[in-house]
């Protein structure tokens, strides 16, 4: 039977071309790292060169070499397009590796990082500041931190209406839409109550990158952004072995609940943090990993750092062409990109 | 370690005491005392519900037991860090639901998560040696390379099973591996786990075909009403009292021929209430195409037999859901079958002979209908001569039979006949065939007979 299979499928010798393309998958693998890392760099480079204001090259190479140049431009150049571009790469690296965080371990490829919670939390959170115009002392915007908390209480909510003692997907995934519907009459409640500020909170909820967002932002998201990422990367391991089933992973030696909840509050603290800083940017925790997977194989130790330069690059350009298209929201380039692209993964899925 | 409540190491590499599984703290089974000892594939059946599965996850530990005590080698499960705990006990539950995308060396190797260091990429040279093992015990070395998508059922499974090879296991548990595989595929794996359990794994299946476990399995152990109600050699589990209590079904249990293994054969269309009028069909060799699915339409109550399991006519007779009497593959029709023919033969209405060939190895359909009084219809051409493999006792019987009354009809005629019967029921019907022309207005229309008025005919003289 091996025979005939043997001979129909892999011609003579298929063993030894198992032990080299066994070891091709991890040179492809690192050259995708190699190029989307050259991507990102260029892609970055081209953020901070063009915007609304012309930059020449020559003003970009003064300030990369220290020279005198226009204080005017060195302000737009290192208050505003530097962090900028630099906070599309963290929320799109963070919006990228939760995707693939959520898609492990809900075994389910519609998962993404609002999936549960995070962005019904986060926009009521938001909304309430927004409309009550809450600040710190200082006046310095509460919305990131109300948006943040409630994210992270949604999320809470639904963890603890799902049970986390046994872990049930399918409740967790019910209890998310649940809470999220709620959450959203909410928001919609307290719309109707204070509609004048109703384009403001509607505005954020878009998604955007663009200023007052600057380098106190970015400096207060790394941090969290850092612990998430690094939490996924050391779970990777058995994040792959989870996609297997909770069943299997712990008869692999892997405690399915402990790693389950590490995964998803790694996740949470990624999509919290980018949604609290930056708003709701769709399609992004959802396409890039499956762009990720169809470049580099179900193995999601590969998927995650693919997916995180992926996003970055993603989010750079997408930032760029809303800089450029007159500074409408991220959020509508992601959904204008991610919409089309996911519909073709949908067919594409069918067809197979 | 107190005697009795612990099992001694050496025989013994996973054992349950005094255990009771369920989940959410009610206990489904309890009073089980289990051990599986290496090279041992054991088979574990039982009704749906009966918590076999139930019992399977919790000797994997995925479960907490409600009450009772596992043992893996010489300690307790809990006892044991969940790698260290993987690398002598492997689970493979019923639908894991792997990626398409994964090749079967990548999903493989996931097998050896359990001996690399936690946190870490890649593979070592030993964990390359010991994956190409894993492959090559499961027969799965030439699928290396190919994703899974585009692998068979039962090649899947296999690859399971590999998967699991590479966590170099002691104890293999296996949640229903056969149950969605095609019937080469069912064989080809349960060969693979009785090669495995004689390589020394010990091997513990949930199985739902009860003639695959009783053919594979060194043993067999039945859960059924929250009990273990037997664990032994396959001949001594299988009963017919045992298969009645557990699954609430009526079987004859034959013997293979050739393994010897005991076979369950299910006892379908005796004892049912009837309405409409029940015909017995002799067929095999394709001599049914026609006359199995045409009487079966018409609404009769029908049943074909003895047939071989492995013959045509049987499956479309399964296929027309017609039940059938059968007889293990290439075997000949053995005392318990003619005796359950016998039994049908007294229900009917009428017997028909399909034209179909007869040899020693079936010869024994003609003998039971001979013997009994119920009218026969003998479809020809071809005639018996024909298809008469029997050395001329097929003739003899055929020759007696048509002396008892037996009707000869071409196979359009008796269609055309039983079709016009079912008119009216055909016990009202009855032509009364053989006494007198007189009393039967039309003997060009003859019906199926009734059987009281063929006895009392033929009791007459």
């Amino acid at each position: 039977m091996d025979l005939i299979d043997g001979s129909k499928l892999a011609p003579a010798g298929s063993q030894t071309d198992g032990g080299r393309s066994a070891s091709s998958p991890d040179r492809r693998w690192l050259l995708h790292l190699v190029w989307l890392t050259a991507a990102v760099i260029l892609a970055a480079a081209l953020g901070v060169r063009y915007g609304t204001v012309p930059i020449s090259n020559r003003i970009l190479w003064h300030i990369i070499t220290g020279q005198k140049v226009e204080p005017a431009m060195r302000t737009i150049l290192l208050q505003m397009r530097l962090p900028r571009v630099l906070l599309a790469i963290g929320a799109g690296a963070g919006l990228a590796a939760s995707g693939v965080a959520w898609q492990g371990v809900l075994r389910n490829p519609l998962a993404d990082p609002y999936l549960i919670g995070v962005s019904a939390g986060g926009a009521l959170g938001a909304g309430m500041a927004i409309a009550f115009d809450l600040q710190w002392p200082g006046g310095v915007s509460a919305v990131p931190a109300c948006a943040f908390a409630g994210a992270l209480l949604a999320v809470g909510v639904v963890l603890a209406l799902a049970g986390t003692r046994q872990m049930r997907i399918e409740r967790l995934i019910l209890a998310g839409v649940a809470v999220g519907a709620f959450l959203s009459a909410c928001l919609a409640v307290l719309l109707v109550w204070k509609s004048n500020r109703m384009p403001a909170v509607y505005f954020w909820m878009m998604g955007s990158l663009a200023p007052p967002r600057g380098w106190p932002d970015l400096l207060r998201a790394a941090p969290y952004l850092a612990v998430g990422w690094g939490v996924l990367l050391v779970f990777a391991g058995p994040m792959n072995v989870l996609q297997l089933g909770p069943e299997r992973a712990h008869s692999l030696g892997i405690d399915p609940r402990r790693a389950q909840l590490a995964l998803i509050a790694a996740a949470t603290l990624l999509a919290s943090t980018v949604v609290a800083t930056c708003g709701m940017i769709g399609f992004v925790g959802l396409v890039v990993p499956h762009m990720a997977r169809m470049l580099v194989g179900p193995d999601l130790r590969r998927t995650l750092p693919v997916a995180t330069l992926a996003g970055a690059l993603l989010l750079i350009l997408a930032d760029l062409i809303a800089r450029l298209a007159g500074e409408i929201p991220v959020g509508v380039v992601t959904a204008f990109l991610g919409a089309p692209f996911f519909l073709f993964l949908v067919l594409r899925e069918r067809s197979a | 370690m107190t005697s009795g409540s612990s099992p001694s190491a050496a025989a013994s590499l996973l054992s349950a005491r005094n255990l009771a599984v369920g989940r959410g703290g009610r206990a489904v089974v309890r009073d089980i005392d289990f051990d599986l000892a290496p090279g041992e594939l054991v088979g574990l059946i039982g009704p749906n519900g009966a918590g076999k599965s139930t019992f399977l996850a919790t000797l994997s530990g995925v479960l907490e037991p409600v009450q009772g005590r596992v043992f893996l080698l010489d300690r307790e499960l809990p006892g044991y860090r969940p790698r260290a705990r993987a690398r002598i006990l492997t689970y493979l539950p019923q639908n894991p639901g792997e990626d398409d995308a994964f090749t079967v060396a990548q999903l493989v190797a996931i097998g050896r998560t359990p001996h690399v260091r936690p946190f870490s990429f890649g593979t070592s040279r030993s964990d390359e040696r010991a994956i190409a093992v894993a492959l090559e015990r499961a027969g799965a070395s030439a699928w290396a390379d190919r994703p899974l998508g585009t692998l068979s059922g039962g090649q899947r499974q296999r690859v399971r099973i590999a998967m699991a090879l590479a966590q170099e296991p002691m104890v293999l548990l296996a949640d229903e591996p056969t149950s969605a595989l095609d019937l080469s595929g069912q064989l080809d794996l349960m060969l693979l786990l009785a090669d495995l359990a004689h390589q020394g794994l010990g091997v513990l299946a949930v199985l739902h075909d009860l003639n695959l476990a009783a053919q594979f399995c060194t043993r067999l152990v039945l859960f059924s009403d929250g009990r273990i109600q037997g664990d032994g050699p396959p001949a001594a589990v299988l009963s017919e009292e045992s298969i009645a209590r557990a699954y609430g079904v009526a079987v004859q249990i034959a013997h293979h021929p050739r393994s010897g293994a005991p076979y369950l054969l299910p006892r379908i269309a005796l004892n049912r209430p009837s309405r409409s009028s029940r015909i017995h069909l002799v067929a095999g060799g394709g001599s049914g195409r026609r006359l199995i699915p045409k009487l079966a339409d018409m609404g009769y109550e029908l049943s074909v037999g003895v047939l071989d399991a492995m013959d045509s006519d049987q499956q479309l007779a399964a296929d027309c859901r017609v039940p059938t009497l059968t007889e293990a593959p290439f075997a000949p029709i053995s005392e318990t079958s003619v005796r359950l023919l016998g039994d049908i033969l007294e229900t009917v209405d009428a017997v028909v002979v399909a034209p179909c060939p007869f040899g020693p190895g079936n010869l024994l359909n003609l003998e039971a209908i001979a013997q009994t009084s119920v009218p026969v219809y003998l479809v020809a051409p071809p005639t018996i001569a024909e298809r008469d493999f029997s050395g001329g006792r097929a003739t003899m019987l055929y020759e007696q039979l048509e002396r008892n009354g037996a009707r000869v009809l071409s196979e359009d005629e008796l269609l055309a006949r039983f079709q016009a019967a079912t008119t009216r029921p055909l016990r009202e019907s009855l032509p009364d065939e053989g006494t007198s022309a007189s009393s039967a207005p039309s003997r060009s229309s003859v019906e199926p007979g009734h059987r009281a008025a063929e006895r009392g005919a033929r009791e007459g003289p």
